[in-house]
């Protein structure tokens, strides 16, 4: 057998590298090192938006990511590949279509939207609410993708015993299947959590750009880019980091 | 009484199955590969459907086609063994055994006792042996007490060496209560040692059902026969004079007149390379098709009139080589037919 790489690839792999890592290293040359530490205490709102949001997001596309893999991977329902489909079109939509989107739904004059308002009194748009439900839109379907992969790697013999046990299909569930899928879960929470913590398009269409409100940390760099570059460096650095820190999580995880 | 009566599907497999068994006795369910033999306890323990008939408990209806009754497996009263045991690979081996039992810890512990697991009650399932995978899969379908035990194969994934400790032990706690105990084998020895009843499945179907005496005399399928290790064919008997299926006959002087199954004992056909002298009765010319040595005997198949296999010792197979014509004779008195 032999190992050597077509010198062809080798090099559009290296011409990959370049693309992918010379634009941190030009992030990394410009962060003003000695103002870093001042630059994020500044951003200490949109940090603090940005942690609200980016978990209550998580925690929402869980709980309805995780039964969606489910009914993915188990159900026998005709119509399942479109419903996947459905589940999982946010993934390759453009961000700021799917802003208009839930506009155009959740908004005062969309159809849900406004029965919200008229019964409950709740407005969604550009309040920190929405940028939740904007940053859950997008974070679902990875939450989904990843459980329902997991839940079709689940040993069903072993939920057979479980009811052999007398278990039946809630503590099959719980006991045996979201044990096992642990690990690919935790990966699919941590892609989740990263997705909406980056969120930028759907929220800022949908939820607008109000500092202490709906500024995350991404439209906070993007506005700070104007008017005080330096600051967007230093936090997009905090977000590089962040993204390491998500990643090595995650691959930890999947790896298992 | 535990009846069962009915048909099953799966995939292009169907299972037609007519069984009962009383809860003083452990049944054996013998059959080849692909017999049906675990789905037919799939189906008992409520995790396979069936298509027609019934699954009856004492006086509780567990499943029955035509009214459309089916009680989930979580809420029937069996403990079902898999053949590779399938512990929880998350949970200790006590963890395991205390799942059905409602986390109770001491009932787990003491079941673990009894089968010489106390020490193993902390460890993981991937650290345990095949037997002991085994013996504590047997503890969690015991201690939950079930009506009904079904156990597939119990000893397929045991280390020979630790092989008749483990069936010891399997022997002591079937013995040790009372309910329908059910086992799934293909090891006649293993059948021989846990149970008083044999039921043989071949195809989806039920062939015999029999003491393993009955089994080991009568068998009724050349499964059977192979199972029990006699060479076996049907034929049509008239004044004595039995004439198999394939065409050869064969003197029986205790055959009934009518179809019969004949069975000869392996150790009752000899070989010559020369046409024998003396006795005239039941004497073929045959060809060696193979030969077949195994640990302290010979195995010679024979094609010729019937096909037959004859043991020798090793001395006694060196004459021979494979595809060599031979004589081959039976002692009247070795045949046993019985109507077929």
């Amino acid at each position: 057998m032999t190992r050597q790489i077509p010198t062809r690839l080798a090099a559009l792999a290296v011409v990959g590298v370049l693309l992918v890592s010379l634009p941190l290293l030009g992030l990394l040359a410009r962060v003003p090192w000695t103002g870093f530490l001042g630059d994020v205490d500044d951003a200490s709102q949109a940090l603090q938006i940005s942690a609200v949001v980016s978990v209550l997001a998580t925690l929402a596309a869980v709980t309805l990511g995780v039964p969606l893999g489910w009914v993915l991977a188990r159900g026998t329902f005709r119509g399942r590949t479109v419903l996947r489909a459905a589940v999982l079109l946010p993934i390759v939509l453009p961000p700021v279509v799917s802003g208009v989107a839930l506009l155009a739904s959740l908004g005062r004059s969309g159809p849900v939207g406004g029965l919200l308002d008229d019964l409950f009194g709740i407005t969604l748009p550009f309040t920190t609410a929405g940028a939740v439900v904007a940053a859950t839109f997008v974070a679902v379907p990875f939450v989904t993708l990843v459980a329902e992969a997991g839940f079709r790697g689940v040993n069903r013999e072993l939920e057979d015993i479980a009811a052999t046990l007398g278990a039946g299909p809630w503590r099959r569930f719980r006991r045996v299947a979201i044990p096992q899928t642990a690990p690919a879960l935790a990966a699919g929470v941590v892609l989740g959590w990263a997705r909406a913590l980056g969120e930028f398009g759907a929220t800022i269409t949908f939820a607008g750009n109000l500092p202490g409100r709906t500024q995350t940390l991404p439209l906070a760099i993007f506005f700070e880019l104007e008017q005080e570059p330096e600051a967007a460096f230093s936090l997009s650095l905090l977000l590089v980091l962040v993204s390491v820190a998500a990643l090595a999580v995650a691959r930890r995880s999947w790896v298992r | 009484m535990l009846t069962g009566a009915f048909t099953s599907r799966r995939d292009s497999f169907s299972l037609l199955v007519e069984i009962e068994a009383s809860p003083e006795e452990i049944v054996a369910v013998v059959g080849p590969n692909g017999a049906g033999k675990s789905t037919l306890l799939r189906t008992l323990a409520g995790l396979h459907p069936i298509e027609a008939g019934h699954v009856r408990v004492d006086r509780e209806t567990w499943e029955d086609a035509a009214a459309g009754v089916r009680l989930p497996a979580e809420h029937r009263s069996v403990g079902y063994v898999p053949q590779s045991g399938l512990l929880f690979p998350h949970l200790t081996a006590l963890e395991n055994v205390a799942f059905g039992v409602g986390g109770d810890e001491a009932a787990a512990q003491e079941a673990l006792e009894r089968l010489e697991l106390g020490p193993y009650a902390a460890a993981m399932p991937e650290s345990l042996s095949g037997g002991q995978t085994q013996l504590v899969a047997f503890a969690r379908a015991l201690v939950r007490q079930p009506v009904l035990l079904l156990l597939d194969e119990p000893m397929a994934s045991v280390d020979v060496a630790h092989r008749s400790a483990i069936r010891r032990l399997i022997r002591r706690e079937l013995r040790d209560r009372r309910g329908y105990r059910l086992l799934v084998t293909h090891d006649p020895v293993e059948a021989a040692a846990l149970a008083d009843r044999v039921v043989v499945m071949e195809g989806g179907r039920i062939t015999q059902v029999g003491t393993l005496d009955d089994l080991r005399t009568h068998p009724r399928s050349r499964y059977a026969a192979e199972l029990v290790g006699l060479n076996f064919f049907r034929g049509q008997a008239v004044g004595g004079v039995v004439t198999a299926e394939g065409g050869g006959t064969l003197i029986s002087a205790a055959a009934p007149d009518g179809p019969v199954l004949v069975t000869v004992h392996p150790r009752a056909v000899s070989v010559y390379s020369s046409q024998p002298s003396g006795s005239p009765r039941n004497v073929w010319h045959c060809t060696i098709a193979a030969i077949e040595p195994s640990l302290d005997q010979v195995r010679i198949h024979l094609t010729g009139p019937i096909d037959l296999i004859a043991e020798v010792t090793p001395a006694g197979a060196s004459p021979f080589v494979e595809n060599q014509p031979v004589w081959v004779s039976v002692k009247a008195s070795e045949v046993t037919t019985y109507e077929g």
